[in-house]
Parts: C-alpha cells; structure tokens; sequence
C-alpha cells in the first residue's frame, strides 16, 4: 500500500490500521494527532481505522510554541 | 499572594501565561516554567517528523501547568480551525490561543480570517482564546462572536518594540466583558508591567524570556513585573499633571 505521510510517499503493508501508523511514526503519545486526506480522525478512531491505498497522512505532534 | 483570574469559568492561578517558541532546549523552558510561576504555556503544532529535542508535553505535565495549543503559521480561517481540531485530539483541550496571520513578514493578524475561524470554532465548541490587532472594534466582533477573552498584540511577534498603542489597550479593557490578555511585543519587564497597569487582565509571553540572555532570570523579571503593574492598576495611579505639586507643606516654611 502506498501512502504520504507528512508529506512523504512511504510504502507500508496492507491493512495497516491508523493506530499502528502512529506507533512506526513515534507519535502514538498524548501531543500526537492525525488528518487522514484532510479529515481529522479522533484519537478513540484510529484502532478501527483501516488505511487505505493512496491517501494521505499528516501526522502532528505539539511542540515549542509562542 | 495569589491573584488568579478566570477565564471560560476555569481559574487560571497565573496572570503571567508563558509561551514556549525561541528556547534553545526544553532544560531552559522548565527553568523559565518554574522561575515565571506560570499556570499556562503555549505550544505549536507541527509534523511530527519536525519534532526535535523531547516532548515539550512531558516538560509542561511534569509541572503541572495547563496547555494552550495555537494556531501558529495559519493564514486561513480554514488552516486554523483543522489545526485546533487536531491539536483538540492531541492534547484533550477544547481551549485554543486562535492565531491567524496575514503574512509571515508581519505576522500580524489578519482581521477577517481570524474573525471567521473564531466564529466557527466557538461553535464546534471551542473556548477561543484570539491573537488580535490592537482594534477595540475588532475585540468588540471578537467578543460578540463568543471568545472567552480578547488578546490583542502590544506590537509584532518577537519584535519586543512593547505596547506601541496604549491607549487602544485602555479602550479594549474599557470596554471588555472578558478577559483581555496582552499578547506579543513585549520586550523587557516594564512592558508587561504596563500592560497591566492598563487594565489587562494578563499578559502572554515567549520571545522576551525564551530569547533573553539569561530566559530563567528574566521569566522571574516578568513575574515581579506582572505583579507590580497588576497591584499598581488595583492601587490606582494619581493624575499625570502639567505642573509639579509639592508633596512637602507649603505653610510653616522658616523666614531665614
């Protein structure tokens, strides 16, 4: 399956949930969320979430900031 | 002694909210988190492949302050109400510093998108908290739509040129029925000590402290400063005058 991630293209495996992305992309702690093809998807969400060929992933965390 | 203030119904234990942009590592954000006695920090939100030198979230849990997320970088109403969704889901506050800017030059706020983002985050829910244009009309709109305080600029982010408009700071607190919080400009200690002298109702801060040669001292300096302007404005100031008042008695002078 092939996604952009942040930007990025990546090739991961098939079936891969949102949750199991956030863990590869360090970023399954509180300060992380995630838009799906620009649609955020809750956090209570990404356990059921099934990825699918093609879209894209941003995936955000909270960092320094005035 | 303990001054809070509220906002949206929460009390807020600091009238000095503290931002985290500028730091050189997170060791001197939880050195100036602790010498400000602060309750709030602000933090961004960005890739998470851009996030470098620890969780800026294990720092501010650790020490038990609240988080404001902002909307830093948005330039459209559209940007910044996604980006308080996702910072909603990241860090489980529905209370959002809304920042929309008009240029990265001037970082100043573009006043119809900021007014149309404020609009529809409060109705998704949100306690709005926006970085504005020293406009009392603005702040007025602001308000009206549902913003739970008002935060309007001294001058450009970062600049620490301080409060270039005072007596538009003094008309939007004149007229405020929330909380008005003085946000970007400040330089040095005395700009926030004026600020609250104005009449706001805190001040927020980052470059000042974060950018300082020494940011733990000068976060202690913004805490004295905060407190000064804040007991000076509750002492009430006498009248500026054209001409000196003796404050020695005039009768009983010696014929020498």
């Amino acid at each position: 399956m092939n996604l952009t991630v942040n930007g990025t293209p990546q090739t991961l495996p098939e079936r891969m949930t949102l949750a199991e992305l956030m863990v590869r992309e360090n970023a399954a702690s509180r300060g992380s969320a995630a838009a799906v093809d620009g649609v955020v998807v809750p956090r209570r969400s990404w356990e059921a979430f099934m990825l699918s060929d093609g879209s894209s992933v941003e995936v955000l965390t909270a960092v320094q900031g005035g | 002694m303990p001054d809070p203030f509220t906002i949206a119904g929460i009390e807020i234990a600091s009238r000095l909210i503290l931002g985290t942009g500028g730091a050189p590592s997170m060791q001197v954000i939880d050195e100036t988190i602790v010498a400000s006695g602060t309750a709030m920090c602000t933090v961004a939100m960005r890739r998470a492949d851009a996030a470098t030198g620890g969780s800026i979230i294990d720092v501010i849990d650790r020490r038990g302050v609240r988080v404001l997320p902002n909307t830093a970088g948005c330039q459209t109403a559209f940007e910044a109400v996604r980006t308080a969704q996702l910072a909603r889901e990241a860090l489980g506050t529905d209370w959002v510093k809304l920042e929309v800017i008009a240029d990265e030059r001037t970082l100043l706020p573009d006043p119809v998108e900021l007014l149309e983002a404020a609009g529809q985050l409060v109705g998704l829910g949100f306690t709005v908290l926006p970085y504005t244009n020293d406009d009392p009309v603005l702040a007025r709109r602001l308000q009206r739509i549902g913003c739970a305080a008002v935060m309007p600029l001294g001058s450009p982010i970062g600049s620490g040129l301080g409060i270039q408009n005072p007596h538009n700071i003094e008309l939007i607190v004149s007229e405020a029925e929330v909380p008005v919080i003085l946000d970007a400009g400040v330089g040095t200690a005395s700009d926030a000590a004026l600020a609250m002298e104005l009449g706001c109702d805190g001040v927020l801060l980052a470059s000042s402290v974060t950018r300082a040669q020494d940011p733990a001292l000068m976060a202690a300096a913004m805490a004295a400063a905060v407190r000064a302007g804040r007991l000076a404005r509750l002492a009430g100031r006498i009248p500026r005058r054209r001409h000196a008042q003796a404050s020695s008695p005039l009768e009983g002078m010696a014929v020498l």
